[in-house]
């Protein structure tokens, strides 16, 4: 009996263990339900016309010296027209039309109404008593304008007129010397690299960390990670081919006085010296092929010269070589149209240039 | 046996435990992923599209700056789907830009997946004697740069009986006969050539002009423009041109000697004030200078000091040098009355077929083909 109960008892186990096996293979559960709808995606960005960013810069107006300039150094430019012309900022318009670039204002109707009077004191070493310019500004997709304005003042040696001439040669019979005749000026400095927060003390100093830091003669950066794009135009040097000096200022390279160097290109205009270490033998490089005894004339073109004819033409005493050959330029030197008009003591310049000139020594707007 | 029986049932009882634990299943495959959710709206494209339709006049000079064949009212569309007709240009979206060489090469050069034909355009006289230059053809297209433009048109010898017309360009103090020599079939680029004669010992200008087409755009919202097109412009006293009513008209002028040659319209601009050109650099010098015994050439081609000067055009600066009144002149020599130089900014917008390569000698056809950047960022230039 014993036994009979054993054997029960095992066969049970035997089947409980056979059912355990076949109770474990259970079927697959059926397949999850399909996912919900993906949510809807991002909107698609606006094609815009982004204006150009915030910027400080620095500007300056010249009266026929070099060394006399009234500026402004801490200048902003801002497309934010809520701002205040507060003497200090420039407000940018976006417009469908573009300026005329001819040194004549087109007012309002194409700049828009953000005329700006700004404040200019003594940034040279002598002070030109010129304390206000009014400025434009402006831009569309594929470039920007500006317009500055101001009064010249007759004090001490500065007077009012149309400076034509720069650094004369003439011939007293004997030899050649140069005048110190300059030309009206406006300059532009912006910064290149990047954003002006970007440059330690660039946003309270401006351009003064650039071209009047601690530097007796010449412009040029106290650091290699500073470049400034500049842009000059003047009434002898560049208003006759209607564009402006583009250059940049970088940190002083070994045997340079200045940092100061043009873009690449043919430049808009020749210094006419021909320089020697002996300096009694200094004169002009070239000459007019035409008329080269005459009293000089301004521009004097690269297609008109020839050189310098010092040792057979006989030359008249009282006659006179300009100081420089206006160029045909060409490349970067050639980004920026620029034409100013002189009317009664007041000069208008105008200036445009592309955006973006995919010139590494460009600022980009 | 009754602990048998509870034996029984106890495993009887863990059998259907286990059962019920070993019945759970693996879990079934995960579903499938959800339908993608439905796009984003979109953002506006860049606003690179052409224009709407704008209104253009235009004139063509045989050998004249005065007399004009054209039409003052054109229509350019680009609504591809319009069909060209003589009032209406269609400027098709080109997938590739056209070679400007002065060869109208169709479809190869101006096709599309919309291209058709172009413009064929009756012209009438709009001002002066009447050249015969009865049609023109013309085709446009553009890009997200540029605007492409081709005018083509067949030059008129007129042999017939003499006409009285003014010209206050060329003759502004009389009227004068037309001859069979003003409106000729030849193509005219050497405009106020300097010729030597040897009778006098002097030189003198030919009063020869130079074949031109001339295209004028609004620039500002002329008053009347749409309706009026280039009728609004018409020739002062002074010889000059002048809009009548206040605005810009933007003006591309073709000259075949001073600006076609090296490959440019010259770019002007015309208001109430009278006709200027843009800013910049002209792609020409006058050829003149005043001395004490009267006008004479300032230069000539440095390649031939003793005289004979017969080079073609164009004469570039840099091939010249000062002319020399006392060299070794022969009767009928020659020297061209414009130096070429590269124009520069304004006036270097438009870009073209140099006239050499736009001329076609035996069928005496014009074909001009030129581009301008839609946008120049100038304020005295149309922007497409």
């Amino acid at each position: 009996m014993k036994l009979r109960s054993l054997n029960s008892v095992w066969l049970l186990l035997f089947l409980v263990v056979v059912a355990v096996f076949i109770g474990c293979e259970g079927s697959d559960g059926p397949a999850g339900a399909v996912g919900d709808e993906g949510e809807r995606g991002n909107p698609g960005s606006d094609w815009t016309i982004e204006p150009p960013l915030d910027r400080i810069f620095g500007l300056a107006v010249f009266n026929g010296r070099t060394d006399a300039h009234n500026g402004n150094a801490t200048l902003l430019l801002t497309s934010d027209t809520t701002s205040d012309l507060d003497g200090h900022t420039v407000i940018m318009t976006r417009v469908n039309r573009a300026p005329v670039i001819d040194g004549i204002d087109d007012g309002d109707d194409v700049w828009g109404d953000y005329l700006a009077n700004l404040e200019l004191d003594r940034t040279g070493l002598r002070d030109n008593y010129i304390f206000s310019a009014d400025m434009r500004a402006a831009y569309d997709e594929d470039y920007v304008y500006f317009m500055v304005r101001w009064t010249e003042v007759a004090n001490g040696s500065a007077s009012v007129g149309e400076n034509d001439e720069w650094r004369t040669w003439s011939y007293d019979g004997d030899d050649w010397s140069r005048n110190s005749a300059y030309d009206d000026r406006v300059s532009f400095l912006w910064l290149i690299k990047g954003a002006f927060e970007d440059v330690v003390d660039w946003n309270t100093d401006g351009c003064r960390i650039a071209c009047h830091a601690n530097q007796t003669q010449g412009m040029f950066t106290l650091t290699d990670t500073t470049k400034i794009d500049s842009w000059v135009w003047g009434s002898v040097i560049s208003n006759p081919i209607g564009f402006a000096i583009d250059a940049q200022i970088g940190v002083q390279l070994p045997g340079d006085v200045t940092g100061f160097r043009q873009d690449v290109g043919e430049r808009i205009y020749l210094e006419n010296v021909y320089t020697t270490e002996d300096p009694d033998t200094v004169r002009p490089a070239f000459q007019h092929k035409e008329d080269p005894n005459s009293n000089a004339s301004y521009p004097m073109w690269s297609w008109e010269i020839t050189g310098f004819d010092i040792s057979d033409r006989d030359w008249a005493a009282g006659a006179s070589v300009p100081g420089i050959v206006t160029n045909y330029p060409s490349s970067s030197a050639a980004d920026i149209l620029a034409k100013g008009h002189y009317d009664n003591g007041t000069w208008t310049v105008e200036l445009r240039r592309v955006r973006v000139t995919d010139n590494s020594d460009d600022v980009e707007f | 046996m009754s602990r048998v029986l509870a034996t029984i049932f106890s495993l009887l009882l863990l059998l259907l435990t286990l059962n019920f634990i070993g019945c759970e299943g693996d879990q079934g495959v995960q579903g499938p992923e959800g339908p993608q959710g439905p796009d984003g709206e979109d953002g506006a494209d860049a606003s690179n599209d052409p224009p709407g339709d704008m209104y253009f006049g235009m004139a063509i000079g045989n050998n004249s700056g005065y007399n004009h064949n054209g039409k003052h009212l054109l229509r350019l569309t680009f609504n591809q789907d319009e069909t060209p007709s003589g009032d209406v240009v269609v400027c098709y979206k080109l997938d590739k830009p056209p070679v400007i060489d002065g060869q109208d090469k169709g479809e190869d050069d101006w096709g599309s997946d919309f291209f058709s034909t172009g413009s064929t355009i009756p012209l009438n006289t709009l001002r002066g004697a009447d050249s015969r230059i009865g049609q023109a053809e013309m085709r446009a297209g553009y890009d997200d740069e540029y605007v492409y433009f081709m005018v083509r048109w067949q030059e008129v010898r007129i042999e017939t009986t003499l006409t009285v017309y003014p010209d206050p360009i060329n003759y502004p103090d009389s009227t004068i006969n037309v001859d069979s020599t003003l409106f000729n079939n030849t193509a005219d680029w050497s405009p106020q050539r300097w010729k030597f004669s040897v009778s006098d010992l002097s030189w003198a200008q030919q009063a020869k002009d130079e074949d031109r087409l001339l295209l004028y755009w609004d620039i500002s919202g002329v008053s009347g423009w749409s309706s009026l097109g280039s009728s609004l412009i018409y020739h002062g006293a002074d010889s000059s041109l002048y809009l009548d009513g206040s605005g810009l008209v933007d003006v591309w002028h073709w000259k075949a000697g001073k600006t076609g040659l090296i490959g440019f319209f010259d770019d002007e601009v015309v208001s109430s004030d009278g006709l200027i050109a843009d800013q910049g650099s002209p792609a020409f010098v006058p050829n003149y200078t005043m001395t004490e015994t009267g006008p004479l050439p300032r230069w000539m081609h440095r390649l031939d000091p003793a005289g004979n000067d017969n080079f073609s055009p164009p004469l570039y600066l840099y091939d010249t040098t000062p002319f020399i009144s006392l060299a070794d002149w022969r009767d009928n020599n020659t020297i061209l009355g414009y130096v070429a130089v590269l124009p520069l900014g304004g006036r270097s917008d438009i870009e073209s077929s140099p006239s050499d390569a736009a001329w076609e000698a035996g069928s005496n056809y014009w074909t001009v083909e030129f581009r301008r950047p839609r946008n120049t960022g100038h304020g005295d230039d149309v922007r497409f």
